[in-house]
């Protein structure tokens, strides 16, 4: 066995000898770093629930510093003890058309993955990689989500050569390539530059992290410490002077003052939460570039650790532009490729490319180069029936309507009973919104979808990619000659319901007819 | 690729695959329905006669309000089970399937109709599947797996086996004579 002598130049001259020859080779030390955080990672999330009651027992934990920190120590010990086993017993073989991994301390795993079943290959580049220019190559395959390799440590190089070769294996093996491409010998960079398609400035971001609250996730994140946390900011406006308690009190100040206070407070916690939108935003979409390379998209951001995502593109499933209300305010569109979807629900971030953020005209640009034929900006969409909105108010929205203010009223809360009405109009505006934004539209060789309530999705997809199709029909959309189409892809379904039953079959039908006479693939 | 104007997806019956019979939309097999009615009928039995121990066994004096549910249970759940056998025998009356050169298609539903087509060329694996009562009758279950996830998957039930094998076969060689153009 070799240690890990790769070259830096790029050539990879193991790729071409068979199994029988090739060596077992180590990724470089720095892998047990990886390993490390990994393992760490994993201690934390498996007891995470712990740390609230460690936060509520800190003063306990004070007095007995000395057994705490023996604790933490010999944790400590613990992880790097198997970090540094797991990157002792972490070996990998190239050979000719294959990749091989050996890994596990106890339980031994043994991966054997030819280079033609490769579906994704991702490069990955946290923090701790940067000064010694190392990447995580990753390599997933279509099939289980267990099933997808790691090469931990590589240097850059060499795992930009390999994924190269990788890429040309996977273009002659699938034989849609130009002749160019089926010399897998030939990684040559000059022959196909990397075409900059969209790249993402910090003010696009910003904008992005506006538009685009993950708030929410932190709020529940932080849950536990609410508590904690109100205490420690009461204790620390005390000392600044301001006494929220008092401020609040009806018996000290008029109700117009508090009604100020209040609303200034809700800006100010607003502010904050924007501001830590927008550095999430910007942590895991700095620096965002989408190149082109030889019918591969590839994605790379991220502030800390830098994310490499490649796809093909004819994997390339739906198109979806989207646009919540916000960001029609800020003209601003979040545009995504995906791709399969599958059972692999938890990965599916990880099977799509978003370019957050970008200008309608910008996301048009990005639209027309993966389907270079589509019209989504000349033709006109098609609304569904009125009956949409009648099915929805006359079957879930008015028998609430009526149950829940009258039964508010009778239980001698008529305050109450007002106030419900307003998330009741709220609801039939959604309804109303979401019938109004409804609409369908298709050209020989695509479909479009434009659905959402304040904002507007459109999806795009070409027929041929179709994987099955439905059509339903109540009884009474039956004898309104009306019915539902749900056409079902790779990366999910996507219904038009209430539309016309001609129209629907005539959908099905166009679908269908292009999937099959087209005899193109799918992925 | 084939040249649209080559392009044909006439409607074939099952029955077409081996040598006879010509249908349009073909009911799923008259065994599965009584299988499905037997089933109803042997459940709905036996609860109802565990709830008549109950009511009549001298033994353990069952509290006041429990007996009460006991007596209604006792001819409410009969009534249920009636209209579960009716409603059963209805929905599988409306059970069909049709195949086509290209695809097949299976339709269900009384009040709410649904028509599943699934094209063959997308079809990634099939299942033939049995339970050991639908092994006694000769029935099977056919279920076509696509890219399109678990909750799409295409499943026509109560086939009679030999159909099902049929069926199966269609779909297989159809995929080999697809790869063999693609070559």
């Amino acid at each position: 066995m070799s240690s890990n002598n790769e070259p830096a130049d790029g050539t990879l001259p193991q790729l071409s000898q068979p199994v029988t020859q090739a060596h077992w080779q180590r990724v470089s030390p720095i892998g047990i770093l990886y390993f490390f955080v990994a393992v760490l990672r994993f201690f934390i999330g498996q007891f995470v629930y712990l740390i609230p009651p460690i936060i509520l027992l800190f003063n306990r934990i004070k007095d007995n510093s000395g057994l705490a920190l023996g604790l933490a120590t010999g944790l400590l010990l613990l992880v790097s003890i198997s970090a540094l086993l797991k990157f002792y017993y972490f070996q990998y073989r190239l050979s000719a058309g294959t990749v091989e991994i050996r890994s596990g301390v106890l339980s031994k795993k043994y991966l054997n993955l030819p280079f033609s079943r490769i579906q994704n290959i991702k490069l990955e580049q946290p923090l701790f990689y940067r000064p010694g220019d190392f990447v995580c190559l990753q390599l997933d395959t279509a099939g289980s989500v267990r099933q997808e390799a790691r090469l931990v440590a590589l240097r850059r190089p060499f795992a930009e050569a390999l994924k190269q070769h990788i890429l040309d294996i996977r273009d002659v093996a699938s034989g849609d390539s130009s002749p160019a491409a089926a010399q897998p010998t030939a990684p040559d960079a000059t022959t196909h530059p990397e075409q900059l398609l969209n790249q993402r400035s910090l003010g696009d971001l910003i904008i992005h992290g506006i538009s685009n609250n993950r708030i929410w996730l932190f709020l529940g994140l932080a849950a536990p410490f609410y508590n904690q946390l109100a205490d420690k900011i009461l204790d620390l406006l005390l000392t600044a002077g301001i006494d929220l308690a008092a401020m609040f009190d009806p018996g000290q100040q008029s109700w117009l003052v508090i009604g100020l206070y209040a609303l200034s407070f809700t800006m100010i916690i607003m502010l904050l939460f924007t501001l830590f939108s927008i550095f999430g935003a910007v942590l895991s979409f700095y620096g965002f570039t989408l190149h082109k390379k030889q019918g591969n998209y590839i994605r790379r951001s991220g502030l800390l650790t830098r994310h490499e995502v490649g796809m093909k593109l004819s994997r390339l499933q739906w198109v979806a532009l989207k646009r919540d209300w916000l960001d029609m305010l800020l003209g601003r569109v979040n545009l995504r490729f995906e791709q399969i979807n599958g059972q692999q629900q938890q990965f599916a971030t990880a099977q799509k490319i978003m370019v957050p953020s970008v200008t309608p005209a910008e996301a048009q640009s990005l639209l027309d180069d993966a389907y270079p034929d589509n019209q989504l900006n000349h033709l006109s969409f098609r609304q569904i029936s009125r009956r949409f909105l009648w099915r929805y108010f006359l079957l879930y929205w008015l028998p609430v309507a009526l149950t829940v203010p009258l039964l508010l009223w009778r239980q001698q809360y008529p305050l109450l009973a007002l106030c419900s009405l307003l998330p009741l109009a709220f609801w039939a505006l959604l309804i109303v919104m979401r019938w109004y934004r409804y609409g369908y539209a298709q050209d020989d060789s695509y479909c479009y979808i434009r659905r959402g309530y304040f904002g507007v999705d459109h999806y795009c997809f070409a027929k041929y990619k179709l994987q099955q199709v439905q059509f339903k029909q109540s009884w009474l959309m039956r004898r309104a000659g009306l019915c539902s189409v749900k056409l079902v892809l790779a990366s999910g379904s996507l219904e038009i319901p209430f539309i016309l039953a001609a129209e629907g079959n005539t959908l099905r039908e166009q679908g269908l007819y292009q999937l099959q006479c087209s005899n193109k693939a799918w992925m | 690729m084939t040249e649209p104007s080559d392009f044909s997806n006439l409607q074939l019956s099952a029955g077409q695959l081996t040598p006879l019979a010509s249908l349009q939309l073909q009911p799923i097999s008259r065994h599965f329905q009584l299988l499905r009615q037997g089933v109803n009928l042997a459940v709905f039995s036996l609860v109802w006669l565990v709830l008549l121990m109950l009511w009549l066994q001298p033994w353990h004096e069952l509290p006041v309000t429990s007996m009460v549910f006991v007596k209604h249970a006792l001819w409410l759940w009969p009534l249920l089970g009636v209209i579960r056998a009716l409603y059963c025998w209805q929905a599988d009356n409306h059970k069909h399937f049709a195949l086509r050169e290209h695809d097949i298609s299976y339709s269900s539903g009384i009040f709410f109709r649904k028509v599943i087509t699934q094209p063959v060329v997308r079809v990634q694996h099939i299942e033939l599947k049995q339970g050991p009562l639908e092994r006694k009758t000769e029935l099977a279950r056919l279920q076509l797996f696509s890219a399109g996830g678990a909750l799409h998957t295409f499943e026509i039930r109560g086939l009679p086996l030999e159909q099902a094998q049929q069926i199966r076969q269609f779909v297989l060689q159809h995929k080999d004579a697809q790869q063999d153009e693609q070559q």
